[in-house]
């Protein structure tokens, strides 16, 4: 309990104590005084003066609308409740005026924005030079500007008083000189290549035939500038600036220049070591393309391939899978043993799988593909006809049991129940190839890989498609591991025998105790 | 002759209704039966890399027909002693 007090204590002592900390602090404040220590001229449409804080001014549509004060240095006021804002031309005629009241103690913090809304807008026009007075309150002070209408640096004003300031028209009409850079941004360069970077550039304003024009790549912090200036051969246009990216990794923030006239945008110019090198190739056996009979029954087949990684240092941790590049799916997958060799990987099929899909082999590492072949195709087909009564494949088949079962009289060896088991067969097979109908089409649970998945709309997934998520596969389970595959292979071949078994044995049993039922029925009638 | 039409005729009838009846199943009930295998087959293909479905089905088939099978020879027992019975 004591502890407690003693920590309750403590703590309002510790909030006591910086709370008098922040106190002293703001208090503090209050006697800062002004400097005035800044060009007092400036131009339209342009931040230029220091002085009393910082000014800046604004024209809108060439009038001068409203004046605002940036203030450059802490300032408090405890005395005054108004500013005013006068605009007098260079013979002192007072032109517009407002005022802007405030609440005192008036206290202006570092940034804060003061503007002062002219009661109508000056027109302006270009070569007039005109003056402005800030006013506080009702003191106005005159101060003379000095010489060129600059104060002298450091001269202290006090905390109440007038100031003037020279401001004019810029003659010049406006520039349309412009550099823009338009390609990539970070743009991402291996090492010991070249690098294209693509720029649009108009600068016929100031286009003299006497001068020529150069368009540089700068680095922006030091201006260092990147490979040799371009020598630019008319006026406007695109250019594409091709550099060497160099031997070493570097990133940096670049911008184009044109003979310091204008400056682009900026834009990240990265250059990184590759992971892969040019000697590093993964290479397929299969130009013609990868065709696996199926029609012997389900089994495993092998998918060669050679390979070279030895570029990556950590390529032990690697994985070369076969990419269905229809759906992304990599089921198949190989580890190297040796980062240069000639594998092969294993992918077990069914008889029922009717598949053709574009492929590839990847080398991957945490799930990031580096290097990839091109892309081939996996073909599965049969020659062998499935022979089932009433199932499509046979009508095109040419054995003799199909063209059997294809036969008029074929349809008087129909007895009932006797077909039963040729009706269910034969439906269960031609349903592999019927799509269910629409209507019933949401009954579907999965697809015909066996995978169940779902679709979350992109309201939920945040993105910009709907979001299809598988939620059980058979590659869940296996991982990608053909041992996993084969070993699933001949479980299911088991089963179908285990099935058989089963079934022969439960008939064999009903069948000895209907033959008993019958017996001791019979004994009892007797 | 009335004999030779019962052993002969009555056999050969009742053929021609269980062919009957065996194309009209066929025919009526394999849209649907297809259907509900699709649907079926969307149920367990999640399964399918580790059960062999076809064998499943197919010995389905097989124990309905024996119970159709047995069933019918039931019937046609309990028909013969009704008509056969002596007392």
């Amino acid at each position: 309990m004591f502890g407690r007090r003693l920590l309750g204590i403590l703590f309002f002592s510790l909030c006591f104590t910086f709370t008098g900390i922040g106190l002293k602090h703001a208090n503090a404040a209050e006697t800062l005084s002004i400097a005035n220590n800044g060009s007092a001229t400036g131009s339209v449409n342009q931040n230029s003066a220091g002085g009393w804080g910082g000014q800046s001014f604004v024209a809108v549509d060439d009038n001068f609308s409203s004046v605002t004060w940036k203030v450059g240095t802490e300032y408090n006021d405890k005395y005054h409740d108004d500013f005013k804002l006068y605009l007098r031309n260079s013979s002192s005629e007072t032109i517009a005026s407002s005022t802007i009241h405030l609440d005192t103690p008036i206290q202006f913090t570092s940034g804060l924005e003061v503007n002062f809304a002219l009661d109508t807008p000056y027109p302006t026009t270009p070569s007039t030079t005109y003056q402005y007075i800030i006013e506080i309150s009702d003191e106005p002070f005159s101060y003379a500007l000095t010489d060129g209408g600059i104060y002298n640096d450091g001269e202290s004003l006090g905390s109440a008083y007038d100031m003037w300031f020279e401001i004019y028209t810029d003659s010049t009409p406006p520039s349309n000189d412009y550099v823009m850079y338009y390609g990539n941004n970070p743009v991402y360069t291996p090492t010991n290549s070249y690098f294209s970077l693509p720029v649009v550039y108009n600068v016929c304003d100031s286009w003299s035939t006497t001068t020529d024009f150069y368009l540089y790549l700068r680095d922006d912090d030091d201006n260092v500038e990147y490979a040799a200036a371009k020598l630019l051969e008319s006026c406007s246009g695109t250019v594409v600036f091709d550099s060497f990216s160099g031997n070493t990794d570097y990133t940096n923030t670049l911008h184009f220049a044109i003979n310091s006239l204008v400056y682009s945008n900026e834009f990240i110019n990265a250059v990184y070591t590759p992971l892969m090198d040019s000697s590093s190739y993964i290479h397929y056996y299969y130009p013609n393309g990868l065709y696996i009979d199926t029609g012997g029954g389900s089994g495993t087949t092998t998918v060669n391939f050679a390979y070279d990684v030895c570029a990556d240092v950590n390529w032990a941790s690697s994985t070369i899978y076969l990419v269905n590049e229809d759906s992304g799916n990599t089921g198949i997958s190989f580890t190297p043993t040796s980062c240069t060799a000639a594998a092969s990987m294993y992918f077990p099929y069914s008889q029922d799988l009717q598949l053709t899909f574009p492929a590839s082999l990847s080398y991957q590492r945490s799930g990031v593909e580096y290097l990839s072949s091109s892309v081939f195709n996996v073909v599965f087909y049969s020659n062998t006809a499935n022979v089932v009564w009433g199932d499509p494949e046979t009508a095109t088949s040419t054995s003799w049991f199909a063209k059997f079962t294809n036969e008029w009289y074929v349809k008087f060896l129909n007895v009932f129940p006797f077909n039963i088991p040729f009706l269910i067969r034969s439906a269960w097979l031609e349903s592999s190839n019927t799509p269910l109908d629409s209507d019933l089409s949401f009954l579907v649970v999965a697809d015909e890989t066996g995978s169940v998945g779902s679709t979350f709309p992109k309201e939920w997934a945040l993105s910009e498609n709907d979001l299809n998520i598988t939620l059980f596969s058979e590659s869940m389970i296996s991982q990608g591991s053909s041992t996993a595959s084969d070993f699933f292979d001949k479980f299911r071949n088991f089963t179908k025998w285990l099935q058989i078994f089963g079934y022969v044995f439960g008939v064999l049993a009903l069948a000895y105790k209907l033959v008993n039922d019958m017996t001791e029925n019979q004994s009892d009638n007797i | 002759m009335t004999s030779l039409l019962i052993r002969i005729g009555l056999p050969a009838f009742l053929y021609l209704v269980l062919v009957g009846i065996g194309n009209a199943v066929d025919l009526a009930l394999k849209n649907y039966l297809v259907q509900f295998f699709v649907f079926l087959r969307s149920v367990v293909a999640p399964l399918n890399f580790i059960w062999n479905f076809d064998t499943t089905f197919t010995l389905l088939g097989l124990t309905l027909t024996l119970f159709i099978a047995y069933f019918s020879f039931k019937v046609f027992l309990t028909l013969k002693n009704l008509f056969t019975r002596v007392d």
